[in-house]
C-alpha cells in the first residue's frame, strides 16, 4: 500500500531546486556570447556605415569579390549571421533561464525551441543560396551549391526536440494537476 | 469536465474541514482544494484510499460522473 504522504508527487508543493552552478556557468556563458556577438554586430555596421562615406579596405573579408558591392554584399552576409546567432542565443538565454527557476517545461521553452531551429533554418538556407555567389571568383564560372548535411541533420534533432518539450510541458501541466 | 468532485457535500456530512482532512490524509491543503474545487486532471488510487478511509466513505460518494450536456437535456425536458 502506497501512503499518499509518501507518495506526494505534489509539483505545486517541491519547492524549486536551488541555482544549480551547471545552469548558471551557462547563463553567464550565454550572457557573454551574446555581448561579443552585439558587439562584432555594431562593428560590421560600423563598417557598412563608413563604407557608405569613404574608401573600403576590400581585403577584411575572404570574399573574392573585391569590388565595394561585394564588399557590401559580403558585411550584410556576415552580419546576417550574426542576426542568426544572436536570435539563438537569446533564446537560449531564456531557457536557461527558466531552468535555473527550476523549472524549465513550460509551453515557450517549446516555443523557443521551435524559434531556435526555425533561426538555424533560415541561416543555413541563406547560407547555401548566398554562399556561391560571394565566393565566386570569376562571375561567368558556374555556380556550385553546398549543402550540409550537418546543419540539416542538427535542425532535425531541434524539431524533435522542441516536439518533446512540447509534450514535457503538457505533462508537467498535468502532473501539476494530479492529487 | 463530466466527473463531479463531492468533496465538500461529504466533509459537511462528516463536519470536518478541509484543513482536517488534509492534516489525516497527508495530503496538502493546496492539493486537496484542487480536488474540491474540480480544478483536478487525475487522482491517484492512493489518495481516493485515503480519503475513502479517512472519511469512511465509498469513491462513489466523492466522485460522480454527470454527463456535459446533461443541464442541457435536463432544460429541454422541462
Amino acid at each position: 500500500m502506497i501512503n499518499p504522504a509518501n507518495d506526494s508527487f505534489e509539483s505545486a508543493d517541491i519547492p524549486p531546486p536551488p541555482d544549480s552552478r551547471p545552469a548558471k556557468a551557462l547563463g553567464v556563458i550565454l550572457f557573454l556570447v551574446q555581448m561579443a556577438l552585439v558587439a562584432a554586430l555594431i562593428f560590421l555596421l560600423g563598417l557598412a556605415l563608413a563604407a557608405l562615406f569613404g574608401p573600403v579596405d576590400t581585403e577584411i573579408f575572404e570574399t573574392k569579390e573585391a569590388s565595394p558591392g561585394g564588399y557590401m554584399a559580403a558585411i550584410f552576409y556576415a552580419a546576417g549571421n550574426l542576426l542568426v546567432m544572436i536570435v539563438v542565443v537569446w533564446q537560449l538565454r531564456k531557457l536557461v533561464a527558466t531552468l535555473r527557476a527550476g523549472d524549465p517545461f513550460v509551453p515557450q521553452n517549446a516555443l523557443r525551441l521551435r524559434y531556435i531551429w526555425i533561426a538555424v533554418a533560415i541561416g543555413e538556407l541563406a547560407r547555401t543560396i548566398l554562399q556561391p555567389f560571394l565566393e565566386r571568383v570569376d562571375p561567368g564560372a558556374a555556380l556550385t551549391i553546398n549543402v550540409r548535411a550537418h546543419v540539416w541533420f542538427f535542425i532535425l534533432v531541434l524539431i524533435v526536440l522542441a516536439q518533446v518539450f512540447r509534450e514535457g510541458a503538457r505533462l508537467r501541466a498535468e502532473a501539476r494537476l494530479t492529487v | 469536465m463530466a466527473i463531479k468532485v463531492n468533496l465538500d457535500r461529504v466533509l459537511l456530512e462528516r463536519r470536518m474541514s478541509l484543513t482536517q482532512l488534509a492534516d489525516r490524509v497527508g495530503i496538502t491543503l493546496a492539493n486537496l482544494s484542487i480536488l474540491k474545487t474540480g480544478k483536478a486532471k487525475a487522482v491517484r488510487f492512493s489518495t481516493l484510499e485515503a480519503l475513502c478511509r479517512a472519511l469512511n466513505c465509498q469513491p462513489s460518494d466523492i466522485l460522480e460522473y454527470v454527463p456535459e450536456d446533461s443541464d442541457d437535456i435536463r432544460d429541454a425536458a422541462e
